[in-house]
């Protein structure tokens, strides 16, 4: 009975209650969300957790595993770990890793390969620790193709853009187009028009769709729609049917 | 260097005056004597080294530095060699891209 009279009784509290059960449902759903999400440390620095103990986010972003790219600036040894600070232009954090005693060998050959000034990707998981931010169960490796700082910054940027729900649209296909630089398809290949043309008969012609046929249809030589499906047959997209100049879609 | 940098090439130097920025470029010339560059990013841009600094030619570099404030020439602060294999069509890809997306960046 009492209980009855509690639950009835308290308009506000039941509210709080399916406040606070809304706030759990939210929260298993961001737990599923285990994924890398490439960042700036700028990003890292301002976000900001939505509930106690919660998880950290930025401009509609979840940030729990996160990696960045950065510059070593500083790297100090206390001898449990090692502080390192890390910059990339957009901020700069302090990441530590511990050095486990039991392989001294490869902790050495960790701080030997935290060159200063120099770029690493890091990744770990955001997590608050007393009340500051911090990134456990870091991995730092020396980046040595730069094209990853471009590819990373490109993610990061990508990531953002579709978190803010720009995806397509004009501006978005654009970007789209621009970041999968050199991809330019105006007009298909001939590869791409035979492999339609197979598709396209691949059903109505069992035994294969001859080769004489394609280049009729497509009008180019049938040296060339030859030449073309052999290397189609090599990259697996066809097969070639009963006949040697006949091919089938996969 | 807590100082936050922001991502540019050439083009962009004259909006930039007096910022630190940060430059991804193939080094054109070097002049150890007048402790000069070049460097190449979308365009030319001149470098004023620090003494001491050296640049390889035709090598790839990151540069941190102050853009003067008449925009001619670019103090470098910092260097960091890249790679031999840099994207320069990404790289400026991702420079346009930077000044627009503030949030994430400087």
């Amino acid at each position: 009975m009492d209980d009855n009279s509690f639950s009835t009784g308290g308009g506000g509290f039941s509210t709080s209650g399916d406040y606070s059960n809304e706030g759990n449902g939210s929260q298993k759903f961001q737990q599923q969300r285990q994924s890398l999400t490439p960042v700036t440390i700028k990003q890292i620095n301002e976000a900001q957790q939505q509930v106690l103990d919660g998880e950290y986010q930025v401009h509609n972003v979840a940030l729990s595993h996160v990696s960045f790219v950065g510059v070593v600036r500083n790297v100090q040894d206390l001898t449990a770990n090692l502080a390192i600070t890390i910059e990339d232009g957009t901020g700069a954090i302090d990441v530590k890793k511990w050095i486990q005693e039991n392989d001294m060998g490869s902790s050495e050959s960790d701080s030997s390969s935290l060159e200063l000034n120099k770029y690493v990707y890091v990744t770990g998981s955001l997590k608050d620790f007393n009340g500051k931010k911090q990134l456990q169960n870091t991995t730092i490796r020396q980046v040595t193709d730069h094209n990853e700082i471009i590819y990373h910054n490109l993610s990061a940027i990508n990531n953002h853009l579709k978190a803010q729900g720009i995806t397509s649209k004009a501006g978005g296909q654009n970007q789209q187009q621009d970041l999968f630089v050199k991809e330019s398809n105006q007009g298909l290949s001939i590869q791409d028009n035979i492999l339609a043309v197979v598709r396209d008969n691949s059903e109505s012609l069992q035994e294969g769709v001859p080769a004489r046929f394609i280049s009729q249809h497509l009008n180019i030589s049938n040296e060339v729609v030859l030449e073309n499906c052999a290397i189609l047959v090599e990259e697996g997209k066809i097969y070639t049917g009963y006949d040697d100049s006949a091919y089938l879609a996969v | 260097m807590d100082a936050a940098s922001i991502r540019i090439d050439a083009p962009l130097v004259a909006q930039n005056q007096g910022k630190i920025v940060r430059i991804i470029g193939t080094c054109e010339s070097f002049d150890s004597s007048s402790n000069h560059a070049v460097l190449k990013s979308n365009g030319s841009i001149s470098l004023v080294l620090n003494s001491g600094d050296s640049l390889d030619i035709n090598k790839n570099y990151e540069i941190i530095g102050k853009v003067n404030t008449d925009a001619s020439s670019v103090r470098v602060l910092s260097i960091i060699e890249l790679s031999d294999n840099i994207n320069f069509e990404a790289v400026q890809k991702l420079v346009s891209y930077v000044q627009k997306v503030p949030e994430l960046y400087y």
